[in-house]
């Protein structure tokens, strides 16, 4: 049939045109969550915290709240992080299978996907060290 | 100005890392130790850096001799590339141990530490003594509160002894700065902002404006004074007087020609009708190390040629050229070296 | 099939017609096209470069011994403002987004950016700001307040006309770095060849990706600092004013949220571009790429967490400046990522010491030690120390020269066969190497030690005797070694392009798809359009495990063999200088379409084509609109608001131009959609019918969801300042103001919400295929919508209070404006669809327009929505603040 005698790599797009290896992708929503969710968590907790930190010396009271904002944040952290490596399971990444290395593989494999993923447990990961490396300055006492 | 010899006094060189003064001698500390990972993170990269480029080479070199064709090219280089294959089986491991793990290990460390420092700067004393000092378009008002007097340009505290400076503005935002003693702070209009300072030794420290406040902000320079408590105690004795009423005929005159002037409107000499809030306090002008926030060495030639015209000392600086004759200027000079 | 010549000859000739940009003098401001904008973005910028060097030599100059008369104050307090802003906003940002503009398409495949009129009104909206900027020389009202512009120095107390050129001229450039940076990020993610998956973007594109979604989101703060500053000076508002309640220091926080995101929006491109070159000079994938893309992303994210590390000696609660030390030190973990990257990549390889791989050498070596003086800045004690002292001009310079510079220049002696067809002097380029090398440690390491001995920022003198001469003289000699080594540059792009040597294609052996360009780039870049399978596509698909490389070669010897004839055919006239394992073309899609301008569009995770985006062709629209808005901005300039309304007006008048559909582009969607075996030959596979017979409008969506995103950034930054206002007040509201009253404001709050239902009534029909419906529900919601609007005016001008009478009447007016501003501008937009709704322009197909203002629509109503709760409840609500 001479509508598959592109390249091989025509052929791999077609397959994932007409869906043939999306049988197990996860949902993009997923994905996205697992690589941003971390970072967007500290970002949002980065901000709160200045902005507590600001109001309670200025005002009075005590710096726990941001104590609970840094938590959550990498609370979120760790879930975006999960959620990346339950996509990946679904994938059949790196992670899942074999020591640490980049997610590559052949043409015709969700490797966007993959990468994806992947790049979701590592960064969602980091950030949730981040958010808890962030909160050191109230444990050191600083204090106003 | 020039930290020349002033009397029996010498104006320390200003140095980060000679510090005179507790707070500078905290941060000291902190500088060299993140010099010392600072040069050995340098080395150690720059070293594999070199290492991995050398090896290279050499090996390109072999290569060479081996096939002298030379160097790949144009669209041979293509069907060669990548003609060295793959990184090494560890680069991640590298990556991630070097690039991330030594790192973290490291700055989290110092974290701990400069926050830690950062805590021990803080003003620590029950009740310390307190210097206002309020910026100017381009110099230094100096409160002592607890003396009831206003100085200029210089900040006289006690040695050994935790002073806390509170700054604000009156203008722009300026930033006071002695390196000996202390990191900076800003003067910022509407606020209040502190600095402690504790000087060791009873020497002058060079200081400056560290916020660019405009034309003049190069010479916004002040000293600070340390002094034994005794010194200190005889000195804020004598500020806190007003200035002394001449009795003898130049210094007489000459104190006539100022409330005469045109000083009157920006300056105040305490004890006189001179009360002017623009400019610098000139109570007691002579007692002072500079002229002009550091600009010049208070001598009497210098005061005598900032008067006639400050401006090719200081361009830009507020006061206005003055016009006196030389026997006014002349007495003038004699009634302003009284105000000790 | 297309087998038959003459038929291909044939539509070749359409298309390159299709993409052929005008002659002349009047093409050159009518072209849209992407090479020429970038080439011509970078070439300005290059001048501009020139200009603020030469002021750095002067004031090195000047600085050289102590007390020197070579300069007055007023001229040396100029000279560094200008020197800063300049190279700040003029050069290196302009630069890499000229880059940017000229080689994102190729490396990614497409035929051209995703809106090539916006690329064109980018480029004239920096030229015309910088031109305003530069014009304050002729008037002599130069800048004078510090590339910061720190009020209440930069308030119109302390600051004059020369102020309002800085403001309003950066303005203008801050507005067209927005709009490239949307258009960059939407190239990146939606324009990708078919098959570049995520893995497979080469590292340079990701950091323009990055790059131009931090610019999206810083400029916008900046943008709105600088009118809220504006407001201050023309109109006596008081957000900054502290006599009136306002604060100098929320300026600093707004400038910094701006500023320090921007060190990083130049160095994550330099990154990017040595992560290329070390490839290639080492023949070999980059090492640990998941890492590098990462650290870049982690870079973007963390830099927008660094802002108050400018502002540790501001009396910051220790606390709040702790979380700034630690996100300072965080960020360096991501360089060392890179760095480690690089030289494992190196490792074992066997390097060529090309005039690139030179430059990046230096880079390494430079920006490590600006790297590590970036960790002492970071701890607030020993800030306190360096801050604005000649230590932080030492260290800033090492990030920017080495850390940018050097990869710039690199980069323009890596990709010259590209930008102007000839490669540059090996010779001159080493000269070129040394002598900034030589010259730049010379100038600036010395300025290290003379900030450790009290040598504070922007002085235009410095006292005798503070032994600060030696490190002094040393640097100006060094400046001018420096200043040598960038002539050299100068000379070796003058002399290249003149007579410099032609490259054969790919004159590097890199394995990105710019290089499978021919030489001299086309316009449309590729005529097929290429179908990707590896990160270095032109090296084969060798990218993972040995036996994964082993199997790829297998299969390409196996696509080889079995379709020679084919696939000799897939490669058009020029592609063919090799034989790349890693791309095809497919012939099918060889000059495709012909009759009009368009890129394919693929997904943006595992990159599946979707179909053709259009692209328009030459117009003088955005010339003419950058025009607008300048005259705009030249206002307030020469206090004559007429010549604003002027401005405005022209600006208003062609954006409706822009973006009202031309009739020929209408028609030929319809008509091919009738015809869907337009130009489609029966045998194409789904994936070439797709790219062939649809039109996707995904693009067009991204752009107005990005330019949403930079909406609510301006609300986000307005509400910071609220908040943050309130925060030092002591009480709120300020002054005499009552609180605002709760029942009208109400009742406008619900008329918002009620004007949301029916546009998405409305475009839930239209998708039904019911114009009628469209019609009728925009009718309504148009209705609403100027309830709304008159609600709120009224309830505004009876308010009782004008801005000028303290800061949070300033806040509130601000805000209140910004509603009033969006829903008109929604509204004017929603007019638009429904004009175009009554002349029957849409149906179930076709509708993307009204799509889009449905969205408009929508964040106008969320983000007014909560601009209601603040001004009308946030004063009331105890506890934050007051």
């Amino acid at each position: 049939m001479s509508a598959e005698r592109g390249s091989g790599a025509a052929r791999t797009v077609t397959a994932a045109v007409t869906g043939e290896s999306r049988a197990n992708e996860p949902a993009a929503g997923r994905l996205w969550f697992g690589l941003l969710g971390g970072p967007s968590a500290w970002a949002v907790a980065f901000v709160s915290t200045y902005l507590v930190a600001e109001s309670t010396c200025v005002r009075g009271g005590a710096l726990t709240t941001a104590g609970v904002i840094w938590l959550a944040a990498a609370l979120v952290g760790a879930a975006a992080a999960v959620a990346a490596w339950r996509a990946q399971r679904t994938v059949g990444g790196a992670f899942a299978n074999g020591p640490l290395r980049e997610p590559q593989a052949r043409s015709d494999e969700p490797v966007g996907r993959r990468f994806l993923s992947a790049a979701g447990i590592v960064l969602s990961g980091t950030f949730t060290v981040v958010s808890l490396v962030q909160s050191l300055p109230l444990f050191v006492g600083v204090g106003c | 100005m020039p930290p020349e010899p002033t009397g029996a006094t010498t104006v320390q060189l200003a140095s980060v890392v000679r510090p005179q003064g507790t707070g500078a001698a905290l941060i000291a500390d902190l500088w060299w130790v993140m010099l010392w990972f600072a040069v050995a993170v340098c080395a150690v990269v720059i070293t594999m850096l070199i290492v991995a480029i050398a090896r290279g080479r050499a090996r390109a070199a072999e290569d060479q001799v081996a096939a002298p064709a030379g160097l790949p090219r144009t669209s041979r280089a293509s069907a060669q590339f990548p003609a060295t294959g793959q990184p090494p089986t560890w680069a991640n491991s590298l990556v991630l141990s070097a690039g991330v793990g030594v790192p973290a290990v490291i700055l989290i460390g110092l974290l701990v530490y400069s926050l830690s420092a950062h805590r021990a700067l803080a003003v620590t004393a029950e009740r310390p003594m307190t210097i206002e000092v309020i910026g100017h378009q381009w110099w230094w008002e100096v409160r002592y509160p607890d003396g009831g007097f206003t100085t200029a340009n210089e900040v006289v505290l006690p040695v050994d002894t935790q002073v806390r400076l509170e700054l604000t503005s009156v203008d722009v935002i300026h930033s006071l700065w002695v390196p000996s003693l202390n990191g900076k702070m800003d003067l910022i209009p509407g606020q209040v902002t502190q600095l402690p300072l504790e000087a060791s030794e009873p020497t002058v420290f060079w200081g400056a404006c560290a916020e660019f406040c405009g034309t003049q902000h190069a010479k916004m320079n002040l000293v600070v004074r340390a002094m034994r408590r005794a010194a200190f105690d005889a000195w804020a004795e004598n500020q806190s007087r007003p200035a002394l009423q001449p009795e003898d005929g130049a210094a007489a005159e000459g104190l006539e020609v100022l409330l005469g002037s045109a000083c009157v409107y920006c300056h105040t000499v305490r004890g006189t009708n001179a009360s002017g809030r623009a400019g610098p306090d000139l109570t007691h002008l002579a007692s002072r190390l500079t002229l002009g926030a550091g600009a010049l060495p208070n001598t009497r030639g210098n005061l005598g040629g900032w008067i006639v015209n400050s401006q090719t000392t200081k361009p830009g600086n507020r006061m206005p050229p003055m016009q006196l004759s030389g026997p006014e200027l002349q007495s003038l000079l004699v009634y302003l070296e009284t105000l000790e | 099939m297309i087998t038959d010549a003459p038929r291909l000859r044939d539509r070749v000739e359409r298309f390159e017609g299709s993409w052929r940009v005008p002659r002349g003098f009047a093409g050159w401001f009518a072209t849209v096209n992407n090479s020429d904008l970038g080439a011509r973005y970078m070439v300005t910028s290059l001048g501009f470069f020139a200009a603020a060097g030469v002021m750095a030599l002067f004031m090195r100059l000047q600085l050289s011994v102590p007390e020197n008369t070579f300069l007055d104050p007023e001229t040396y307090n100029q000279l560094f403002t200008m020197h800063g802003s300049t190279m700040m906003y003029l050069f290196v940002v302009p630069f890499l987004e000229g880059l940017a503009n000229f080689i994102l398409p190729q490396m990614l495949g497409a035929r051209d950016l995703a809106y090539p009129r916006l690329t064109a009104f980018g480029y004239w909206l920096y030229l015309f700001g910088g031109l305003v900027f530069f014009s304050s020389f002729l008037v002599d009202a130069v800048p004078d307040a510090g590339w910061f512009a720190y009020p209440p120095l930069s308030g119109i107390d302390f600051s004059g006309l020369a102020m309002d050129f800085w403001l309003l001229g950066l303005g203008a450039i801050e507005l067209g770095g927005i709009a490239t940076g949307i258009e960059l990020a939407v190239t990146v993610l939606k324009l990708r060849a078919v098959g570049m998956t995520l893995n497979r973007v080469p590292p340079l594109a990701w950091a323009f990706l990055i790059m131009a979604l931090a610019i999206v989101v810083a400029f916008t703060v900046l943008l709105v600092a600088t009118l809220l500053l504006e407001l201050d000076r023309a109109f006596g508002f008081n957000f900054f004013d502290p006599v009136a309640g306002g604060n100098p220091l929320l300026w600093q926080h707004l400038f910094w949220i701006f500023g320090h995101p921007e060190v990083y929006i130049m160095f994550i491109p330099a990154t990017g571009i040595v992560s290329m070159i070390v490839p290639t000079f080492a023949r070999r994938p980059l090492a640990a790429y998941l890492y590098v893309v990462l650290a870049m992303i982690l870079t973007g994210f963390v830099s927008f967490g660094l802002w108050a590390h400018h502002m540790f000696t501001t009396g910051l609660p220790l606390v709040a400046a702790g979380f700034f030390t630690a996100a300072s030190m965080m960020i360096a973990l991501a360089s060392g990522t890179q760095v480690f990257a690089w030289i494992a990549t190196l490792w074992g390889s066997r390097p060529r010491l090309a005039a690139p791989m030179k430059f990046v050498i230096g880079f390494v070596v430079i920006f490590l030690l600006g790297g590590v003086t970036g960790v002492m800045v970071a701890s607030v004690p020993l800030d306190a120390q360096v801050h604005d002292t000649h230590f932080v001009v030492a260290h800033f310079h090492y990030v920017l020269i080495g850390g940018v510079v050097f990869p710039i220049m690199a980069a323009l002696y890596y990709w010259m066969p590209l930008l102007s067809g000839k490669l540059l002097s090996e010779r001159l380029g080493t000269w070129n190497f040394w002598l900034t090398f030589v010259g730049f440690n010379m100038t600036f390491f010395p300025l290290h030690i003379a900030g450790l001995l009290g040598m504070p920022r922007r002085v235009y003198t410095y006292p005798p005797g503070l032994g600060l001469e030696p490190y002094n003289l040393i640097s100006t000699i060094g400046a001018f070694v420096l200043a040598a080594g960038f002539a050299s540059l100068l000379v070796n792009l003058v002399l290249s392009v003149r007579r410099g040597v032609d490259p054969p294609a790919d004159p590097w052996g890199a394995g990105t798809l710019e290089w499978a360009v021919p030489l001299p780039t086309p316009n449309y870049n590729f005529r097929a359009p290429p179908v990707v399978r590896s990160l270095y596509p032109l090296w084969g698909a060798g990218e993972g495990r040995a036996e994964e490389r082993a199997r790829d070669a297998d299969a390409a010897t196996a696509d080889a063999a079995g379709e020679a004839p084919d696939a000799d055919r897939a490669i058009p006239e020029g592609y063919a200088a090799g034989r790349w394992p890693g791309v095809t073309f497919d012939p099918r899609l060889d000059a495709i379409p012909s009759t009009f301008r368009a890129t394919p569009v693929t997904s943006v995770i595992d990159a599946v084509p979707q179909g053709i985006w259009n692209l328009t062709g030459p117009s003088y629209v955005p010339i003419l609109t950058a025009l607008g808005v300048t005259l705009a901005a030249l206002g307030p300039i020469v206090s004559a608001y007429w010549l604003s309304g002027a401005g405005a007006v022209l600006a208003a008048v062609c954006m409706a131009v822009w973006l009202w559909p031309t009739p020929d582009e209408r028609e030929r969607v319809l008509a091919r959609r009738e015809r869907e075996e337009y130009e489609d030959p029966p045998d194409a596979p789904e994936f070439s019918r797709r790219l062939v017979g649809k039109d996707t409008a995904e693009p067009g969506l991204w752009g107005v969801a990005m330019f949403l995103g930079s909406g609510a950034v301006v609300y986000g930054t307005l509400l910071f300042a609220y908040f943050y206002l309130r925060l030092y007040s002591g009480a709120w509201p300020q002054g005499a103001v009552p609180l605002p009253e709760l029942a009208l404001p109400a009742a406008a709050a619900v008329l918002l919400l009620l004007s949301g239902w029916p546009v998405v009534a409305g475009t839930r029909a239209i998708r039904r295929g019911n114009a009628r419906g469209l019609k009728n529900w925009l009718g309504m919601g148009l209705v609403l919508g100027l309830a709304f609007l008159g609600l709120h005016v009224w309830n505004v001008a009876r308010a009782g209070f004008v801005p000028s009478l303290n800061a949070y009447a300033s806040v509130f007016h601000g805000l209140a404006g910004l509603v009033s501003l969006m829903t008109l501008l929604a509204l004017a937009i929603q007019f638009a669809v429904w004009l175009r709704a009554l002349r029957g322009h849409f149906d179930s197909v076709y509708n993307a327009a009204a799509q889009h203002s449905g969205l408009v629509w929508g964040f106008t109503v969320a983000a007014n929505l909560v601009a209601y709760a603040v001004l009308y409840l946030a004063p009331r609500l105890a506890g934050f603040g007051s």
